[in-house]
């Protein structure tokens, strides 16, 4: 039997289980993660020191992933993937990449609206309505509601069990997170700690079942991706916070710029 | 690419102009001062660092788009990273940046510079300059009417298409 989580990416079961109250920043940040997981992205830290008087410095990019030639992008994911496809072998700071991709978005009504909901596995699970044209509003059909119980019922099957399976057979466990893929980041009980004490164990099963090269991520650690998820939030929260000031920002000289003065 | 060349290629691509824990890096400059979306700005950005290479292999006079160029001006601003990080660190060379000095003369010379910038270009790189980043000479050269404007006090309202 298919796992349905197996079926969408985890930014369409939030958007299908939240329906209007999914936050768009969780939709990109889960579709962000979703492409790391699945090698269409890899991210590559750089430990660096401008200056000899510096302290190290870490700089994280975002790059094209050896998947990223063969995968099949869906709507939702191609605004991710549209600076590669200009310039290949970009790399570019995490900071910038987020802010890149909320832009690329458009806002939550273009990116909901026009691009998750225009997926055919997406479409026939939401109504159009008028309510939901003019102010980007969500309501699910009868098929969507039935979907929905379904997410939820499994969401709270792997939220009941995993925690449990990891320490008891971490094997199977690990057969149930490949099946899900990026659901796993959906998951509220799970504690990335605990995938943690599992980090070389889990790279090494995961390669060893993903036959098809669908997951196969090379040396990612469960702690990385923690870390990314909250990086993830609070560059989108200060991109957000600035553009809410921007009308007192439009001086040449103010807090955030200026000359630095000479050394 | 020779294996020397190649060396300075990945040495120049290493390069960061950003400082990460700056909370207004020099790409976030870019994009408010040109009105450019960070995508476009992050691109131009890798387009100025294979200037700057096409630049140090130093076999012709060459001349880069608008919007590198807009990425160099504001590159010299940041006088520590440009002369020290990327010339005397990274290249082991200088690097000046020389302005137009007007007339006819010198609008031809740089029309011809810039077809051959991008011929060098496409011979290096073995792709074609990016149109978006690299338009056309007469884009290039035939649209360069930029004013500061102080958008406290003004409204910038874009004119009608332009139809052929």
């Amino acid at each position: 039997m298919t796992n349905i989580l197996a079926t969408y990416t985890p930014a369409e079961t939030h958007l299908i289980l939240h329906e209007s109250n999914a936050w768009v920043k969780d939709l990109l940040k889960f579709t962000m993660m979703d492409l790391v997981l699945k090698q269409v992205l890899v991210t590559k830290e750089v430990s660096r020191k401008p200056h000899p008087k510096d302290r190290a410095r870490l700089y994280i990019y975002i790059l094209a992933g050896k998947n990223y030639g063969t995968y099949r992008p869906l709507p939702h994911e191609k605004i991710f993937l549209r600076a590669f496809d200009k310039s290949p072998s970009i790399e570019i700071l995490f900071r910038h990449y987020v802010i890149m991709c909320v832009q690329n978005a458009r806002g939550e009504k273009h990116f909901v609206q026009e691009l998750m909901k225009a997926a055919p596995n997406l479409k026939p699970l939401f109504k159009s309505t008028l309510l939901g044209f003019l102010f980007g509003t969500l309501k699910l059909t009868d098929q969507g509601e039935s979907i929905q119980q379904e997410l939820n019922k499994t969401i709270q099957y792997y939220n009941d069990t995993l925690p449990t399976l990891i320490q008891q057979d971490p094997k199977v466990a690990l057969e149930r997170i490949v099946e899900i893929g990026g659901n796993i980041f959906l998951l509220s009980n799970l504690d990335f700690s605990l995938l943690k004490k599992f980090d070389h164990a889990l790279v090494a099963e995961i390669q060893r079942l993903s036959t098809a090269g669908k997951y196969a991520p090379d040396g990612w650690t469960w702690f990385e991706f923690e870390i990314y998820l909250d990086m993830f939030d609070s560059v989108f929260d200060a991109y957000e916070a600035a553009a809410d000031n921007s009308s007192g920002c439009d001086s040449a000289c103010n807090s955030c710029g200026g000359c630095g003065g000479c050394d | 690419m020779t294996p020397e060349q190649q060396e300075l290629w990945v040495n120049i691509k290493n390069f960061e102009i950003d400082d990460p824990e700056s909370a207004f890096t020099f790409t976030d400059r870019l994009v408010r001062e040109n009105d450019w979306t960070m995508e476009f700005a992050v691109r131009s950005i890798a387009e100025y660092k294979k200037f700057i290479f096409l630049i140090c292999l130093g076999e012709n006079s060459l001349t880069p788009s608008d919007q590198v160029d807009q990425v160099w001006h504001l590159h010299l601003l940041y006088t520590r990273s440009y002369w020290i990080e990327m010339c005397r660190n990274t290249l082991g060379r200088e690097i000046h940046h020389g302005p137009t000095k007007g007339g006819d003369q010198e609008k031809d010379k740089y029309h011809e510079q810039y077809a051959k910038t991008k011929e060098v270009y496409f011979s290096i790189f073995n792709e074609q300059a990016p149109e978006d980043i690299w338009p056309s000479s007469a884009i290039r050269f035939g649209e360069l009417v930029h004013t500061r404007i102080n958008r406290h006090r003004n409204w910038v309202v874009a004119k009608p298409l332009k139809r052929k």
